[in-house]
């Protein structure tokens, strides 16, 4: 019974899966070209096939010290500082479509974006820029102490910073 | 065609009529509803929403029993019953949530907009780095901190362990993962300080609400419970 029921909720899934790609919009996207052709192999290479707008903080554009993680839909770039690690990752799918079917989901998400926050140690932002999602962290070696992940000035600086590096439209 | 027919009848037929007897193991599993956190001063989780917002993922822990319960308000924590952190008590059914349990920070999905944004998951036991975090899903390891893991699952969920050994990790940076793969061990490891024995688990995925797209934490229990129930009956 439980095989049936799966084998129909998986195909259900398939068929009517509530997920998708947002729809990015680019008419605001410019990026350098000048500093762009200066960018490491690693992030050139990291980014090409990437389908949204790729954001980097600009204090490291030329970093070397970098994982890129990526396929067409999502980038995460981990930059290797100094006793921590900076995060930035764009997203342009969504799992979820809420219509007012789901009333008690609507009335209790409270819409909070490009709020600066300190969970479990980890200093965070999430926001929407361009019609699609980015998560910018920082996880501090040591997180009750590190002023980088118990003040937000410092990822306020690097989010101010974020400038465009690529992205294939 | 009317072959094929007639044996999805009697598979289905046969299928509604087994009636599977519960292992021990199913019997023993209880748990209090998603939202409803214990004690009742920890905070005002979501109520009556059940909704499996992560289906048929796998249970994050290799193996049962595993339990879901609050570190801060348990047994030895820092709001809870004075005792041993490693208490029998904290080690016990039922399972109680403890998303949007009581924190300072900023939380969307929270009925009073602030919470925890996961679950805390103990191992069956109060032993350090010994029970197995496993992929939830099939994906890539996408982020390593000094005390957190994250998995992009092909569902595009981000799905993020917190308090892994950092010196036995299983995974690097950029490798793909099964379903079901180890990728670290439980421990207490919170950077160059100390939390309790146990598994941080939150999921974040991106809900579109009347046209506006937002990531967030989203209330993990309720798939949690239906893959712990999986992995009870031995199909995990």
């Amino acid at each position: 019974m439980r095989l049936i029921l799966t084998l129909l909720s998986v195909s259900f899934g398939l068929l009517y899966g509530n997920g998708g790609l947002l729809k990015v919009d680019w008419s605001k996207t410019v990026p350098n070209q000048q500093k762009l052709q200066l960018l490491p192999k690693l992030l050139k290479d990291g980014i090409k096939d990437v389908r949204l707008p790729v954001y980097i903080p600009k204090y490291y554009i030329y970093e070397k010290n970098i994982s890129v993680i990526s396929d067409k839909n999502f980038y995460t770039i981990t930059i290797f500082l100094d006793k921590a690690t900076l995060m930035i990752s764009g997203d342009r799918t969504y799992q979820e479509k809420i219509t007012s079917k789901r009333n008690n989901l609507i009335t209790k998400m409270k819409a909070v974006t490009n709020k600066f926050i300190q969970a479990e140690g980890i200093m965070s932002v999430d926001f929407h820029r361009n019609g699609v999602n980015y998560s910018l962290s920082l996880e501090c070696n040591a997180p009750s102490s590190d002023p980088r992940c118990t003040d937000n000035r410092f990822l306020k600086r690097v989010y101010t910073g974020l400038i465009l590096v690529g992205g294939k439209r | 065609m009317r072959t094929l027919l007639a044996i999805t009848i009697l598979l289905f037929i046969s299928a509604c009529t087994h009636n599977k007897k519960l292992s021990k193991e199913e019997k023993a599993f209880k748990y209090t509803p998603a939202g409803e956190l214990v004690p009742s001063n920890s905070g005002k989780g979501r109520v009556g929403d059940n909704y499996i917002y992560a289906p048929n993922i796998r249970f994050p822990i290799e193996e049962a029993p595993a339990y879901i319960n609050s570190q801060v308000y348990g047994v030895g924590g820092m709001y809870g019953k004075r005792g041993r952190l490693c208490s029998k008590e904290n080690y016990q059914y039922p399972w109680h949530d403890n998303y949007c349990e009581r924190r300072s920070w900023s939380m969307p999905m929270c009925p009073s907009g602030k919470g925890h944004q996961g679950v805390d998951i103990r191992g069956a036991t109060c032993e350090d780095k010994k029970y197995h975090a496993v992929a939830v899903e099939d994906g890539v390891i996408s982020y390593i901190g000094k005390y957190s893991v994250s998995l992009r699952g092909k569902s595009g969920r981000t799905y993020r362990y917190l308090h892994l050994d950092s010196k036995t990790l299983q995974v690097r940076r950029g490798q793909k993962v099964k379903r079901g793969q180890r990728i670290g061990l439980v421990s207490n490891n919170f950077g160059n300080t100390k939390t309790t024995i146990h598994l941080h688990f939150d999921v974040k995925e991106t809900i579109v609400v009347n046209g506006y797209a937002q990531k967030v934490f989203i209330p993990i229990y309720s798939s949690l419970v239906d893959a712990y129930k999986r992995l009870l009956n031995g199909n995990p």
